[in-house]
């Protein structure tokens, strides 16, 4: 069976004033019979900064980077930013919502989506 | 009279930095997919405080025990391996990243810390660069 979660446009709310900063982490899926796995790197991110939610079709994934820092430091370069992660997949297949698991470790959190009972492939019995 | 010995400190040999870190960002850029095995350049950010300078590199899945960190010639040089899936979907992603951290650095007080999958390298300064505050008389 294939399923692929595909990218969705992220919506954005009506008329900001300055374009919300926001940075898209990179991820991964894989899928088995059972669920659908997704891997998405989010460094800088604790386990209590994480979000996850599933609007119907739609799982969105944000993260809240907290690095410590000294005091008073003054910035010398700059390549990655400390803006949240925002992630919009749009998944094409039926998934147990209840039943979905998220954890995180070093900086990667791994969402685990179990495929819907009735989504699941069905061997039809052929009768004479 | 003024005594500038580099325009920034951070960055006496960008040039060198650029040629040495080239290599990898370019086997990154066709190889880095993922997936397969290659070297890719990891972000990071440079910063200071009177006392140090430090190193954040974001090595995201990255376990304590493959990562690296070396200082040779005032070059600080972080090399991690990161190792995802089993079986025949294993995949080993190699990073590497130099970066020229000047020279007044306490080599024998250097230390990393490793939290969320970000890399700080904390260097503190030989105790003679500390800047001095001039008492006024």
């Amino acid at each position: 069976m294939e399923t692929s979660l595909e990218k969705n446009q992220t919506v954005e709310t009506a008329a900001p004033r300055e374009p919300e900063q926001w940075r898209k982490p990179s991820y991964r899926v894989r899928n088995d019979a059972e669920a659908v796995h997704l891997e998405v790197d989010m460094p800088g991110v604790s386990k209590d900064g994480y979000s996850v939610t599933l609007d119907r079709a739609q799982l969105s994934i944000q993260g809240k980077r907290t690095i410590e820092r000294p005091e008073g430091i003054r910035r010398h370069r700059v390549e990655m930013r400390d803006y949240p992660y925002r992630l919009q997949l749009q998944l094409n297949v039926e998934v147990d919502g209840d039943a979905i698991t998220a954890r995180s470790e070093q900086g990667v959190l791994r969402v685990t989506l179990p495929i819907a009972a009735a989504a699941k492939p069905r061997r039809i019995a052929i009768s004479d | 009279m003024k005594l500038i010995k580099y325009d920034n400190l951070w960055e006496p040999w960008a040039e060198l930095e650029r040629f040495m870190n080239g290599r990898e960002s370019l086997l990154g850029r066709y190889f880095g997919i993922d997936g397969e095995s290659a070297w890719a350049q990891p972000p990071l950010n440079l910063y200071e405080t009177d006392g140090a300078r430090y190193v954040e590199v974001e090595l995201p899945g990255v376990a304590r025990e493959h990562i690296e960190v070396e200082l040779e010639n005032a070059v600080l040089t972080i090399t991690a391996k990161r190792e995802s899936g089993e079986g025949e979907q294993k995949a080993v992603r190699e990073y590497s990243r130099a970066v020229t951290v000047g020279e007044d650095i306490d080599a024998e007080s250097i230390t990393a810390r490793l939290k969320d999958g970000i890399l700080t390298v904390t260097l503190p300064r030989a105790e003679a660069h500390k800047p001095r505050q001039i008492e006024i008389k």
